[in-house]
């Protein structure tokens, strides 16, 4: 199976019911497969502006992103099912956030 | 006439038309004669009024001629050479040229919603006008305040209302979007509220200039642990307010369960709530680099997951929605980087978001006015049956995309030139990546809707569209090319208020 049908078979899993009968149309594997694209290509440029902490920190994170995304990836497919609009998906994210500012802010300033 | 007579009416006249035509909603001539006077108010009345402060009750600053309340004499000599005779004893408006610009566009987008909505609805409601005019006021007073327990008590009304705009609109699941905006707001309002909260008993005062004072002359310890916590609350309640990540999903469900006019004024309490209560944080908190970088990390992956999921819906109410959140990750990163060119184009970027996402959520109403549905999947062909409103659509999906010569071209361009100029080529470039995926979101909205083949079972409604409807999304087409085509008018007085909020 080449890498373009294995990331059909991740769409259907994730956007249909019936992974088996879930038609997926070319633009939709298009839509997605660009998202995916960009997403990575956005989140590994917005890692290098970790450059201005330290330059040696920013090489770590990229390559941790890479190989983080060569184990997990497609992303898109996820990131959809996690942007879900279930009430208990954003109370938890509201909350992480919160704890993360209140970390950073508190203890992370100076 | 002195035109600062002029300034506590831009929030008093909505407020009070809101009441009026709730009182009055049995007659439906009179509600639409009420609400179509006061709607051409909104625009008009910012235009009058002259750059100003309002005190409210009269009650100035010492050093400015003080309360008329007679001081015993052995306080004003303590009170003389401190502090205290630059506090503002009461509620101060502040009124200059950006705030001119930018209430007067608001002024125009709740005009042009009240309109759309009198159009579109077959019988005017007094309930759904008396929302769209109580959240214009509170959007007004978000802009003119300088009093920041006053900016959150209009931010809770502002709240309430959002999620009164979402009951009333009788699109499927709006109840209980509506109550999981109302739980998550208990979260981000309630930590506001604790930042604030905080702020007061730090500083004795909730007037911001007053609190920028205490801590820029060292009457408050800038590095207080408390002060810095307030600071992340005042975050916290910022990503609340503009609906950026974790609140982007709540937002971008809100949006598409609003009805067009509704959905308009929604998204302008995003822009709003954005700049108003980020402004304040960059007063208040500019000094901690920690506060920059925190607002620049959100900005930028709400711009990311905006746009990466608007890319994967198959809704275009969705589409637009989480494209609007992704927008506002753009105003974000101009507050963020903190220079007075960058906040002026973050400003700017806010005043065209204004008029360009309305343009495109009137633009897909019509679409939904035809054919009842917003999945893709089920529509198209549909250039043939509208074929300028269609065109007006796809040509504020260019905009909004940042296609010359289009107005949203020139704040992204400044906003790329600010992260240049700020040492960050990386913003840059994300900013110009997003953009081109905007586009091509943008370009399988128009395929799906307006030039794939129209599908066997759609039905389209013959109605025609309301006139109204269609005059409004010219204007808003003709707003765009002319702040496109001539920046300047806006860019200079939108200047002037950075540089204020920058100056201490």
């Amino acid at each position: 199976m080449n890498l373009y049908e294995k990331f059909v078979e991740t769409l259907k899993s994730a956007f249909g019911a019936d992974p088996e009968k879930t038609l997926v149309t070319g633009a939709n594997v298009s839509s997605v497969l660009s998202a995916e694209i960009v997403l990575i290509a956005s989140i590994l440029i917005a890692a290098i502006t970790i450059r201005i902490v330290s330059p040696a920190l920013m090489l770590f994170t990229v390559i941790a992103l890479i190989l983080l995304y060569a184990y997990a990836g497609p992303i898109m497919p996820r990131l959809y099912k996690e942007h879900s609009d279930d009430l208990g998906n954003m109370m938890y994210y509201a909350v992480i956030a919160l704890a993360i500012i209140a970390f950073i802010f508190y203890w992370g300033v100076f | 006439m002195d035109g600062s007579i002029f300034l506590p009416l831009m929030v008093i006249i909505p407020i009070i038309c809101a009441i009026l035509v709730n009182l009055i909603h049995g007659s439906e001539k009179t509600t639409k004669v009420i609400a179509v006077i006061a709607a051409i108010c909104l625009p008009i009345v910012p235009l009058i009024t002259t750059y100003s402060y309002h005190f409210f009750g009269g009650y100035q600053p010492l050093s400015n001629g003080g309360i008329t309340a007679q001081i015993p004499a052995a306080l004003q000599g303590a009170i003389q050479g401190s502090l205290v005779q630059y506090f503002h004893p009461a509620i101060t408006y502040a009124f200059g040229p950006g705030q001119q610009v930018i209430l007067f566009v608001l002024g125009l987008v709740a005009m042009c919603a009240v309109f759309v909505s009198i159009a579109e609805t077959k019988k005017t409601s007094g309930v759904y006008l008396y929302m769209l005019f109580m959240l214009t006021a509170a959007l007004m007073a978000f802009i003119l305040t300088d009093d920041i327990f006053n900016l959150y008590v209009f931010f809770e009304i502002a709240a309430l209302v959002q999620v009164g705009l979402i009951l009333v609109s009788r699109v499927r699941g709006n109840y209980e979007t509506g109550l999981k905006y109302m739980l998550l707001g208990e979260i981000g309002g309630s930590f506001l509220l604790l930042g604030i909260g905080l702020l007061l008993g730090l500083t004795g005062n909730v007037n911001i200039s007053d609190i920028v004072l205490a801590i820029h002359t060292g009457a408050v310890d800038p590095t207080n642990p408390v002060l810095l916590f307030a600071a992340g609350m005042l975050i916290y309640g910022w990503l609340y307010a503009t609906g950026l990540p974790p609140f982007n999903a709540i937002k971008s469900e809100i949006y598409s369960k609003g009805l067009p006019s509704g959905s308009m004024i929604l998204q302008s309490f995003s822009v709003i709530g954005c700049i108003a209560v980020g402004l304040t944080i960059i007063r208040v908190f500019g000094y901690l680099p920690v506060t920059q970088m925190a607002m620049l990390a959100v900005s930028v992956i709400a711009m990311i997951l905006g746009i990466s999921m608007a890319m994967v819906q198959d809704d275009y109410k969705r589409i637009i929605a989480y494209l609007a959140v992704g927008e506002l990750g753009y105003i974000g990163v101009g507050l963020g980087l903190g220079t007075a060119y960058s906040i002026t184009a973050g400003l700017f970027q806010a005043v065209n978001e204004l008029v360009v996402t309305s343009f495109m959520f009137i633009g897909f109403g019509l679409v939904l006015y035809k054919t009842r549905t917003s999945k893709l999947s089920n529509l198209g062909g549909l250039l043939e049956s509208m074929p300028i409103p269609a065109l007006l659509t796809i040509l504020a999906g260019f905009a909004m995309a940042g296609v010359p010569p289009f107005n949203v071209f020139q704040s992204k361009y400044m906003l790329v030139q600010a992260a240049l100029d700020s040492g960050l080529p990386e913003l840059a470039i994300i900013m110009i990546i997003l953009s081109v995926v905007t586009f091509l979101a943008f370009l399988k909205i128009t395929y799906a809707i307006f030039l794939k083949p129209k599908p066997d079972d759609l039905e389209i409604v013959s109605d025609s569209l309301p006139a109204t409807t269609v005059a409004v999304m010219f204007l808003f087409f003709v707003i765009c090319l002319v702040i496109g085509l001539y920046p300047d008018i806006v860019v200079g007085n939108l200047g002037i208020y950075a540089l204020s909020v920058l100056m201490v």
